[in-house]
């Protein structure tokens, strides 16, 4: 295990009256995947802005152990197709600094841009508009932009969502080279559990407000799983790839 | 046109109305691109209450119009991001019909009101003096400069406030700079060009400049030469055949905004 990042302590969650999280306990350390995984409104994203520190835990605590850079990945859909921006202004972005106030981008900015691009494979788009782009394409622009601010920790909401098959691979194959070349801690939002399955090396559970986590090996079974989805969960691999499903009756 | 250029007070007119259009319509992209049209609406109109006020209790123009709107901006920054009853669009288009009604309602009451309710709307362009356009070029090239400084935190929150938020730019204090300087914006030009110019001025020359640039530079510049074509061509319309100036640079606005549209439709259509 690496050192140390973060620890949640008896962390409540939720926005104004609302909690939407209860008693949420674990660690993210150097190197690992994490797989956040539950239904829509489960609190996945919660959580997210809460590492983000956009919303500070009503109980508990987060505590960070050392600096962290990190690096965000939206949905794609939270941009806004009216922008008329191209993807490299799009990835400039991650190279803010001062508050964006009086900021100029250097040619070291504009060199870094480029490389990320480079290694997410879309460096030939860098001059078209974001907007004309497809999602797979949109989704490598905004990990891109991620990448440029050098993250130690990069966090993901749903990177592959209402994405195809062909291009869901892709984008999960990218992540792991990311993970594994560049020694980036990752941490995905997704609410299939089958993709968390084949990438993942930790699974955070989301379920009626509360966060099972732990290694994979631990969770990953069909007695933690049924407990946890008060369901039948089988648990399959074919040719190397597991399949989590909720089993038939018959 | 050259004619036009011998009279003082059309000189003065003309800067102004070049000054109030080039700042208005480059702020205006950020207004459309926030997708914040109805606060640059209740906000010119609040502009109009307190240039009413003023009439009224016989204060400055000016100050009455920028308190009015400065204060209407901070209760937008301020207004809870949650909506739980009441959307914050129809707390806006509350203020807009009080707004609109309060500021024809002290004009009335004011001892100069009948003449002056046109120019709540239209403004007062040819009664605009040096000292007045020297002031307003003043507060515009500040607020300009204040946005240029700012560039990329605006871009970045616009894109995406939670990224921004990740690499240090605070979206509170930026979208609290943003509303003020549109708020002084808008409350400095109010008097001289009316409610109803400077909400033209903030809508249609951006939405010309989104409508044919790919890139955001070239929509500020678009938008910027399409307000000061308006504001040129309509201040010679209304000198030229006596139409009153306001209506006439707005309608010389709409023209262009709807020439750019439709000559991007056939474009569109003869290359697909």
């Amino acid at each position: 295990m690496g050192e140390l990042l973060v620890s949640i302590n008896s962390a409540i969650l939720g926005y104004g009256q609302k909690t939407v999280l209860k008693n949420v306990t674990m660690q993210l350390s150097e190197g690992e995947f994490w797989g956040f995984v539950g239904p829509n409104g489960s609190g996945k994203t919660t959580l997210v802005r809460a590492l983000l520190g956009l919303i500070k835990p009503r109980h508990g605590q987060i505590v960070w152990h050392r600096q962290v850079r990190i690096g965000y990945v939206p949905q794609r859909e939270a941009l806004d197709d009216l922008l008329p921006l191209t993807s490299l202004e799009i990835v400039l972005l991650g190279r803010i600094r001062k508050g964006g106030f009086l900021h100029r981008f250097s040619a070291e900015d504009f060199d870094r841009a480029f490389r990320a691009m480079e290694q997410v494979g879309i460096a030939d788009l860098a001059h078209l508009p974001f907007r004309e782009l497809s999602g797979g394409q949109k989704q490598r622009v905004l990990l891109a932009r991620a990448l440029v601010t050098e993250p130690n920790l990069l966090l993901l909401d749903e990177p592959t969502n209402g994405l195809d098959l062909p291009t869901e691979h892709a984008i999960m194959e990218l992540l792991k080279q990311i993970h594994t070349e560049g020694n980036v801690t990752i941490v995905f939002v997704t609410h299939l559990l089958s993709l968390a399955a084949n990438s993942a090396t930790h699974l955070a559970l989301f379920q009626d407000g509360l966060v099972i986590a732990g290694e994979i090996s631990e969770l990953l079974n069909e007695q933690r799983l049924s407990a946890t989805y008060q369901k039948p969960i089988a648990v399959y691999e074919l040719n190397g790839y597991k399949v989590v499903m909720v089993q038939n009756k018959e | 046109m050259l004619e036009m250029l011998k009279h003082d007070f059309l000189r003065h007119a003309l800067g102004a109305a070049i000054i109030a259009g080039a700042s208005l319509s480059f702020i205006g992209v950020y207004v459309i691109l926030r997708r914040i049209v109805f606060v640059g609406a209740a906000l010119a109109q609040l502009g109009a209450a307190g240039v009413g006020l003023a009439l009224l209790t016989g204060q400055s123009l000016l100050l009455g119009a920028a308190v009015a709107v400065l204060a209407g901006a901070f209760s937008f920054v301020i207004m809870p991001q949650q909506e739980r009853t009441i959307s914050r669009e129809s707390l806006l288009g509350a203020a807009y019909a009080l707004a609109s009604a309060f500021a024809l309602l002290f004009v009335a009451l004011s001892p100069v009101g009948e003449a002056h309710i046109s120019s709540l709307l239209f403004g007062d362009l040819l009664a605009v003096g040096h000292g007045d356009m020297e002031l307003l070029a003043a507060a515009c090239l500040l607020i300009v400069v204040v946005h240029l400084i700012a560039y990329h935190a605006f871009v970045a929150v616009i894109v995406d406030p939670t990224f921004a938020h990740s690499v240090g730019v605070k979206e509170c204090w930026v979208n609290l700079l943003f509303y003020l300087s549109l708020g002084a914006l808008i409350g400095a030009c109010i008097r001289a060009i009316g409610a109803l110019v400077v909400f033209a001025f903030l809508v249609l020359p951006p939405i010309a400049g989104l409508i044919w640039a790919r890139s955001l530079k070239f929509v500020f510049i678009i938008a910027i030469a399409i307000a000061s074509i308006s504001a040129i061509l309509g201040l010679w319309l209304s000198f030229a055949y006596d139409l009153p100036a306001g209506p006439a640079v707005v309608a010389v606005c709409g023209g262009l905004t709807f020439l750019a549209a439709a000559i991007r439709w056939l474009v569109n259509f003869k290359f697909r």
